[in-house]
């Protein structure tokens, strides 16, 4: 990363991280990331995927890889000094993997320095896109992987627990984003009220909190304001079984909006199959496997949208675009 | 960003000014569901009493929008907006005999509704897709693959109309559901999907 000024032409488009989240652990977040990447690189795009569910790892099984000769911890143990030295070939073309399959336990709490230099590693990596897949929970390492993705994609699937920790996770991925762009102590107060909010305390929500910080001073809200319209994540709704769960996208969308004050793109809906356990089970990629079956054939559409959206947007924590309302 | 309570009829539903009474209703269904007492998506995050208020709100939005007067007064006295009358009249013959005698009150749960309407292309919701595979998605798979409607019907020896008339859930072009049942299944199939499924899914009128 450099200051000098943007070239006006650029070189080449650059490269896309995309994140793939969601708080709850079993609503489907591997089987849609080893999709995404596949669809990518079957479309022509150099794909690296990188298993970030640090200590709770399995990307490699649904990519038909049984033992991952080398995996991320080879990086955070210093076995291995770059991110290019772990990258395994998969059966698809244009697909290579970064594997998480975890050999040491405490690999899921790694400390703060071992993060920002495996994020830098990450933006490094050469390729035209970067898939990944994230942990369960909302611990900050998971947190801010998922926000220096420029397509943030949330998985959720029609049950009370995912529903509720879809919410949690978004509220504390966009608290985590406003805070990493303040970082400024005058403001920590404000920022703990509104993370511990549980009821009709005074920063229930964002629209709370920036009144406080404009309280203090205008110009560090209005630059919150901006942090909060340029984060939109998309959101799956996975394993749909009733044609009831489909409106779920929309009205989680709408609460968000509404209760949360983040506008989430809902990107598509994907339905229960059986044809993603039995892939699993064969040790198959489900959309190389049963291209046809209902639940790769949803994967396909969601997939149209989620690249209408990411070239239209940039939510990479320090670039500011103006965010396309409804494209 | 607004505050809850500043939000207008339109913003509530997530409606654009000119939407018409078939975008009305199915903006109202949607949040019905949404903030009904059993509702998944308020789940954890919403209070019996915000619910509640919002299904009040709703109610509200809905009843004054979905009359022609109530909205042009609203529009006029509360907002301050002129929108061009022509715009929201689109449908208006086909749609209003369907929804607007339905005053829309004593929902309780989800399972009280049930939603019949897919209209409205200009729908600020871009999921105007109810079922799993409903016509609408069915017609994106079938175009996702590049396969048309023709080529079905020469292969299927089915009716271009009546495939057609499956896609837009046009149930007024279709033959007796028995034998409308046996094309999608021909359609289905010829898409790479399984048909029971399928059948399973698709709401034929009343269904």
């Amino acid at each position: 990363m450099s200051n000098i000024d943007t070239p006006i032409i650029p070189d080449e488009p650059r490269k896309q991280i995309w994140a793939v989240g969601g708080g709850k652990g079993g609503t489907g977040k591997t089987v849609v990331s080893a999709s995404i990447g596949i669809l990518l690189a079957k479309a022509g795009n150099r794909v690296i995927i990188i298993d970030a569910d640090l200590g709770g790892a399995n990307l490699h099984t649904c990519l038909g890889i049984r033992h991952p000769s080398t995996t991320i911890a080879d990086f955070l143990l210093k076995k291995v000094t770059s991110l290019d030295e772990l990258l395994l070939e998969t059966p698809i073309k244009n697909l290579r993997l970064i594997s998480g399959a975890n050999d040491f336990l405490t690999i899921a709490n790694i400390p703060f320095a071992q993060k920002q230099k495996l994020i830098r590693y990450i933006r490094n990596l050469n390729s035209d896109y970067v898939i990944l897949d994230l942990g369960a929970g909302t611990s900050f390492n998971v947190l801010d992987l998922f926000l220096i993705s420029d397509s943030n994609i949330l998985v959720v699937m029609p049950e009370p627990t995912s529903v509720e920790n879809v919410y949690r996770f978004i509220k504390c991925a966009i608290l985590r984003r406003l805070n990493n762009a303040l970082n400024n102590s005058r403001f920590q107060d404000i920022f703990r009220l509104a993370t511990e909010a549980r009821g009709n305390e005074s920063v229930k929500t964002l629209y709370d909190l920036l009144e406080r910080v404009k309280q203090i001073d205008s110009s560090v809200a209005a630059d919150l304001k901006k942090k909060i319209n340029t984060f939109s994540p998309k959101l799956i709704v996975n394993q749909v079984r009733e044609n009831d769960n489909i409106s779920l996208g929309s009205s989680i969308k709408d609460i968000t909006k509404k209760y949360l004050g983040v506008d989430l793109d809902y990107s598509g809906y994907i339905p229960y199959d059986e044809k993603v356990s039995e892939s699993i089970k064969r040790f198959k990629p489900l959309v190389t496997e049963y291209p046809n079956c209902s639940a790769s054939l949803c994967m396909n559409l969601t997939m149209k949208k989620l690249l209408n959206g990411s070239k239209l947007s940039d939510g990479q924590e320090e670039v500011e675009e103006s965010r396309n309302e409804e494209a | 960003m607004k505050r809850l309570e500043e939000l207008n009829y339109y913003e509530l539903l997530n409606l654009d000014e000119n939407a018409d009474l078939g975008d009305i209703h199915q903006a109202y269904l949607i949040a019905v569901s949404t903030y009904s007492r059993d509702s998944l998506a308020s789940h954890s995050i919403l209070s019996e009493e915000e619910k509640t208020n919002m299904l009040k709100r709703i109610e509200a939005a809905y009843t004054t929008l979905i009359d022609k007067n109530k909205r042009l007064f609203y529009d006029k006295e509360v907002l301050k907006i002129y929108v061009d009358e022509n715009l929201r009249n689109r449908n208006i013959s086909e749609i209003s005999s369907k929804f607007v005698q339905h005053n829309g009150y004593g929902f309780q749960s989800k399972r009280d509704i049930t939603d019949e309407s897919d209209r409205g292309e200009k729908n600020t919701f871009k999921h105007t897709e109810s079922t799993i595979f409903g016509g609408a998605h069915l017609k994106n798979i079938r175009e996702m693959k590049g396969i048309t409607i023709d080529e079905i019907a020469q292969k299927t020896r089915i009716r271009a109309s009546y495939l057609k008339a499956l896609e837009e859930e046009n149930f007024e072009q279709l033959p007796a559901e028995v034998f409308s049942k046996g094309f999608l299944k021909a359609y289905a199939k010829y898409l790479g999907l399984d048909p029971d499924v399928v059948i399973r899914n698709y709401k034929f009128k009343e269904g």
